[in-house]
C-alpha cells in the first residue's frame, strides 16, 4: 500500500485523497443512491458539507435553522434582479463588508454551477 | 500647579520620554480590554459582569436551569484526582512536577502571564509540559489524558481565585495586540473570525449551537464536555473553532494560540476562576 502510493503520480494521489474525502462526508447518504448523484438546489443549500446555508439561514424546510443571518423569505421580492442574488450569495463581501457569511463562490465552497442551483433554490422562496 | 506637571507630561509623551512609557503599556491594554468588553455588555445589558463564566449558560435562565442540572453529579472529579496524583509522582528522573513548578495551590492563577526574560507569554499547561519533558517523562504531553487531568486538577486548585493578568512592558503589550489581532482574524475557507461568532452574532444560533459571548472564554478551562465524555483543554477548544472555519489550526501551545490566550484571559480579568466546568 505504502509503495502504491509511493509511486503514485501527484495529482492521482490527490484525486485519490479527495475521494476519500468526499466518500467519508457522504458515507451515510450514499448507502442507498447512485455514487454520483447531482445534489438540487435545495440539498446543496441543507447539506452541512456543502452550502451549509442553514447554519445561518431560516429556510421554509429546513430542519434547525441558525439566526446568525436573516430569513430567506420573499427572495424575488428582495432582489427583482436574479444577477443580484447571485453575486450576493458568490461574494457577500462586496454588498456587506466584513460580514460573517462565507464567500461561497469566491472561496470555492460551492462551484458556479452549484451557486446557480441555490440561488434558483432561494429565488423561489 | 496641576497644569504645570499636565503640560510637562505632555512634552515628555511627544518627546517619547522612556519613564513615561513603562505606564503605557497596561493603560493601552487596559482601554482596548475596555473597550471590548463595552460591546459586549451593551449587547447583553441583563447579563451581570461576574455571570460572564457561565459561557453560554449565562444568556437566559432557561439554559442557566439546564447548567444547574448538568453540575447534579460532576463528572470531573475522578479527572481531578488522577491530576493531583500526577503532580507528586516521581517521574523518570526522579522529580516530580511539583519539583519543577511548585505548590498547585493557586498556580493556575498566575497564568498566562508574560515572561520578560524570555518575551513570550507563557501558559501553564505548555509549561507542565516543558517540565514533564525535561524529567524525561514521555506521557505528559499535548493531547494527553495525563495533561488533561493536570489542567483539570491545578484549575481546582485555584477555584474561587480570581484571573488577574498584566500587561507590564512594550513586548508584552505586542503579543496582547497579536492575540486580539487573532480574534478578528478570519480564517479558512468559510472566512469566520472568532469575533464573527463570539462578538457580533454571539446570543445567536449556528445551526442549533448557541454563541457564547466573547467575556469569560477562558476562567472555566479545562472544561468537561458532555459530547466528549471528557476534558478539553482551552487550546484544544480554540484548536476546534478554527478548524469549524475550515482552516488548519495553530500548534497547541504555539504562540499563536498562547496571544490569543493571553488576550483572552486579559479580558476575563476579575472573574473567578471556576474550572474545570460542565460544557455541552
Ligand atoms: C456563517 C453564516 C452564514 C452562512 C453559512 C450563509 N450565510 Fe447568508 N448571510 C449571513 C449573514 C450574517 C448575512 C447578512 C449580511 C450582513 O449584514 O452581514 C447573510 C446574508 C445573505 C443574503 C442577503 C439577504 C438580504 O437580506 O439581503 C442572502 C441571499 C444569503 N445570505 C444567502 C445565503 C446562501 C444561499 C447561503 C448558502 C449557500 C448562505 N447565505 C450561507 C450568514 C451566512
Ligand atoms: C463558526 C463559528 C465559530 C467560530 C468562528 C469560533 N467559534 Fe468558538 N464556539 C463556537 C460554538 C458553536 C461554540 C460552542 C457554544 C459556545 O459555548 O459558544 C464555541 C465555543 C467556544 C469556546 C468555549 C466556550 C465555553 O463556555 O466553554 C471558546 C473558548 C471559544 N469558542 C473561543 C473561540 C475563539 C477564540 C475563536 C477564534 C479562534 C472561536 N471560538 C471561533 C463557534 C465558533
Amino acid at each position: 500500500m505504502q509503495n502504491f502510493a509511493l509511486g503514485t503520480p501527484r495529482h492521482l494521489a490527490f484525486a485519490l485523497l479527495a475521494g476519500s474525502l468526499a466518500l467519508s462526508g457522504y458515507a451515510l447518504a450514499a448507502d442507498e443512491k447512485a455514487p454520483a448523484k447531482e445534489l438540487t438546489g435545495k440539498e446543496l443549500a441543507f447539506d452541512a458539507s456543502k452550502g451549509n446555508c442553514l447554519a445561518c439561514h431560516m429556510i421554509v424546510g429546513g430542519d434547525q435553522p441558525g439566526t446568525m443571518g436573516p430569513p430567506l423569505i420573499a427572495m424575488k421580492a428582495r432582489y427583482p434582479d436574479r444577477q443580484a442574488l447571485f453575486e450576493v450569495v458568490w461574494d457577500p463581501r462586496h454588498k456587506f463588508p466584513n460580514t460573517a457569511m462565507p464567500p461561497i463562490g469566491a472561496y470555492g465552497i460551492l462551484s458556479k454551477d452549484e451557486v446557480n442551483k441555490v440561488v434558483d433554490f432561494i429565488y423561489g422562496l | 500647579m496641576k497644569k504645570t506637571i499636565t503640560t510637562a507630561a505632555m512634552l515628555a509623551l511627544m518627546l517619547g520620554a522612556p519613564v513615561l512609557q513603562a505606564a503605557d503599556a497596561p493603560a493601552t491594554a487596559e482601554a482596548q480590554a475596555k473597550e471590548f468588553r463595552d460591546f459586549t455588555y451593551k449587547r447583553f445589558p441583563d447579563i451581570k459582569p461576574a455571570d460572564y463564566i457561565y459561557g453560554v449558560y449565562a444568556l437566559n435562565e432557561d439554559y442557566r436551569s439546564q447548567f444547574d442540572a448538568m453540575n447534579e453529579f460532576p463528572p470531573y472529579d475522578g479527572a481531578i484526582a488522577q491530576g493531583k496524583e500526577l503532580w507528586t509522582k516521581p517521574l523518570a528522573n526522579g522529580k516530580s512536577l511539583q519539583d519543577c513548578l511548585g505548590q498547585a495551590k493557586g498556580l493556575r492563577a498566575m497564568y498566562p502571564f508574560f515572561d520578560s526574560a524570555t518575551n513570550k507569554v507563557r501558559v501553564l499547561e505548555a509549561d507542565v509540559i516543558q517540565c514533564a519533558q525535561a524529567y524525561g517523562d514521555d506521557k505528559i504531553k499535548a493531547k494527553s489524558k495525563e495533561i488533561k487531568n493536570i489542567s483539570a486538577y491545578l484549575s481546582s486548585e485555584s477555584r474561587g481565585l480570581k484571573v488577574d493578568v498584566s500587561v507590564p512592558n512594550d513586548k508584552a503589550l505586542a503579543a496582547f495586540e497579536d492575540g486580539r489581532t487573532r480574534f478578528y482574524q478570519k480564517t479558512g475557507q468559510l472566512n469566520l473570525s472568532c469575533a464573527d461568532c463570539h462578538q457580533y452574532h454571539s446570543g445567536q444560533r449556528a445551526r442549533s449551537e448557541t454563541l457564547s459571548p466573547s467575556i469569560g472564554k477562558t476562567a472555566h478551562f479545562p472544561s468537561w464536555r458532555l459530547k466528549a465524555d471528557g476534558l478539553v483543554p482551552l487550546h484544544e477548544r480554540l484548536s476546534g473553532c478554527v478548524k469549524d472555519t475550515r482552516a488548519k489550526p495553530y500548534a497547541l501551545y504555539g504562540s499563536e494560540f498562547s496571544n490569543l490566550e493571553y488576550f483572552l484571559a486579559y479580558i476575563d480579568n476579575g472573574l473567578v476562576i471556576t474550572g474545570p466546568a460542565v460544557r455541552k
